[in-house]
């Protein structure tokens, strides 16, 4: 073997070594994933949240559906209703009762507030109830949202 | 650059001297490789001779301090019963959650085998401020929307060689209740539960003046949970 030939054997025989005699690499965990809410995520926002009692007033209910990853829930079916002091009642109107979330996770309704009652200066909490349905009515978990209402004549509030 | 035999002879001290720059560049490269992979983090962060460890990082609910876990579950409302004029009532109460961190030092240079280096006087870290924030492994990160806001908080303990020293902090401020998201998880409204990741930071300085800090993280589930009684 020719000087030349030794000489580039040891050379690839030096850098072999270096490149596999002590390789380490550094641990890395994973980034994080997984659902921090429920696996369906609905987020309820009233706007206004408050609203006079005067048979006209209205609230927006926007409703955001995401799945496990955060991402926009499409064509995910809802039940909307009306509850005062934990008890179903329509105290008021809902523009809708049943939805379906567009290809954005959202959609909304109206709440119309109910007439006014004469002499009444209570404020009350409307909640409205968005219940997300499942195929087994037994796995609803109903969210929501609350709405509070104002007498048309109160100058004083009475909480 | 060696492929120069066209232009001059070949000479076998010329190959050699060729041979002995790649040589010599090889080791320059793996050295320069070990001195970047030889330190590890511990060693490289910070100027301080020490590095600060966090043994153990525990949280409670307010309303029952003693029950350190590595999970928090806090409660977002708590129901007190209280009797009052022989009447029993429950009264709706915040509480802040609490936690509870065990830090120890442990010198960058640990001396020979046999002798190892022990920390000395110069070498005592105090502890004065932490900071709290917290992320969700769902990405929707928003202060005051998805997560509460993140604070600072004051505390001050001096960490020794001798033993690791126990510092007492708050992970969920009350005000965080008083305040979406946490507020509109009273009564099982809003998102019903969210599961968030604290991210606690402990910064310090040694005698000498050296910056120091170290970072642990705890789970926390925030939720109207049953209230104890």
């Amino acid at each position: 073997m020719s000087f030349d030939a030794r000489a580039r054997a040891v050379l690839v025989a030096i850098a072999l070594g270096c490149s596999v005699a002590c390789r380490l690499t550094n641990t890395e965990a994973p980034p994080v994933t997984g659902p921090s809410e429920l696996a369906v995520s609905v987020t309820l926002r009233a706007s206004p949240d408050v609203i006079t009692r005067d048979g006209t007033s209205r609230a927006v209910i926007a409703v955001l559906a995401r799945n496990t990853y955060g991402a926009p829930l499409p064509d995910l079916g809802m039940r909307a209703d009306i509850m005062v002091d934990g008890l179903l009642q329509d105290l008021g109107r809902l523009s809708a009762r049943n939805l379906t979330t567009d290809r954005d996770g959202r959609t909304s309704l109206m709440y119309t507030a109910p007439e006014p009652l004469l002499g009444d200066t209570r404020h009350t909490f409307i909640t409205i109830v968005i219940t997300p349905l499942t195929g087994d009515a037994r796995a609803q978990v109903p969210r929501t949202v609350d709405i509070r209402l104002v007498p048309a004549d109160a100058d004083e509030p009475n909480l | 650059m060696c492929n120069d035999r066209e232009s001059l002879p070949p000479a076998p001290h010329r190959h050699w001297r060729c041979a002995c720059r790649i040589v010599a560049a090889l080791v320059v490269l793996s050295a320069a490789g070990a001195g970047a992979t030889g330190c590890g983090q511990a060693v490289r962060s910070g100027r301080s001779p020490v590095v600060l460890i966090i043994n153990r990082l525990e949280g409670a609910p307010g309303a029952e301090p003693a029950n350190l876990s590595t999970v928090l579950h806090s409660d977002v409302e708590t129901l007190v019963e209280r009797t009052r004029d022989g009447e029993q009532s429950s009264v709706p109460t915040l509480f802040a959650d609490v936690g509870q961190a065990e830090l120890r030092l442990a010198l960058k240079d640990v001396g020979q085998s046999g002798s190892p280096a022990a920390p000395t006087d110069n070498n005592l870290v105090t502890i004065t401020r932490y900071r709290v924030s917290y992320r969700r492994t769902d990405g929707r990160n928003a202060p005051g929307v998805d997560v509460p806001y993140g604070f600072e908080g004051a505390a001050t303990v001096t960490v020794d060689g001798t033993g690791p020293a126990v510092l007492a902090l708050e992970v969920v401020r009350v005000q965080a209740k008083q305040e979406p998201p946490l507020r509109n998880l009273r009564g099982s409204g809003g998102a019903v539960a969210i599961s968030a990741i604290a991210d606690i930071e402990f910064y310090g300085r040694d005698v000498v003046g050296h910056e120091i800090s170290a970072a642990g993280a705890l789970s926390v589930v925030f939720a109207d949970w049953t209230d104890p009684r």
